[in-house]
């Protein structure tokens, strides 16, 4: 069995909760664990912060478009933006490594997203980003 | 996320019930913050309830194991749940926090 769900959000960072929710339910109902919700919650919330905080050059309305899609293996995230290109996977690795002096936060989100997550693909598709992730159920 | 802090020979506990995100992480880091002004030096945060942390709520530990270290203080984290610690390992986190598995270990540790 294959089951779809779409969320639509604006390009406003208190739209991170709408898909959240939205995520848990969709998770709830298929009875998938609280930790690959937690997953694709964490890297929702990486990835639209991201798009909002650093996407667009202008001040209008945009739309982000998650699609999620179940089967009996995976669920598959797609993050549909129309911002500025941006391949999350073309980022430096933070040092993880470093003493707490040095310790730095940039690039942590993608690097829990890298690790979290089990396929991670991005396309430049006309003038949309779309970044694929998967997860094994 | 909900923040319950409640203090006992000098240490702060703070528990977290919900999710620290993008959206609640500044609401810790205001309390937290509060916390450092006024002199406290031995936090302790109770994760038995947080349900996840994203990057935005790993700064704001780091930034309060940083500015503590700076006055000889520190911040500890005690009954985090499975998949908040693999975070925290994939992070690094693991190396600079102290991270035990009940708050009495915890307390002990100040």
């Amino acid at each position: 069995m294959e089951y779809k769900h779409e969320i639509r959000l604006n390009n406003n960072i208190s739209e991170v909760n709408r898909a959240v929710e939205q995520v848990e339910a969709f998770g709830e109902e298929r009875g998938l664990s609280l930790k690959i919700i937690n997953t694709v919650n964490l890297a929702l919330d990486e990835l639209v912060t991201n798009i909002v905080s650093y996407g667009y050059d202008d001040e209008a309305q945009h739309e982000i478009v998650i699609e999620l899609l179940l089967d009996d293996e995976k669920l598959t995230v797609n993050v549909i933006d129309d911002a500025k290109a941006f391949n999350p996977l073309d980022q430096p690795e933070p040092d993880i490594d470093l003493p707490l002096e040095e310790k730095k936060i940039g690039g942590l989100g993608i690097h829990l997203i890298r690790n979290l997550l089990d396929e991670l693909e991005y396309n430049r598709v006309g003038n949309k980003n779309v970044f694929t992730m998967k997860k094994k159920i | 996320v909900e923040i319950v802090q409640q203090k006992s020979n000098d240490i702060v506990t703070i528990k977290l019930i919900g999710k620290l995100d993008s959206n609640t992480s500044a609401q810790l880091e205001e309390a937290v913050l509060a916390l450092i002004d006024s002199g406290e030096k031995k936090l302790l945060v109770d994760g038995s309830q947080l349900d996840y942390i994203s990057s935005a709520g790993l700064r704001v530990l780091l930034m309060a194991a940083k500015k503590l270290k700076a006055t000889g203080g520190k911040i500890v984290l005690a009954c985090l749940k499975d998949y908040i610690i693999e975070v925290f390992e994939i992070a690094g986190f693991n190396m600079i926090f102290q991270i035990f598995a009940d708050i009495a270990e915890a307390q002990a540790s100040f």
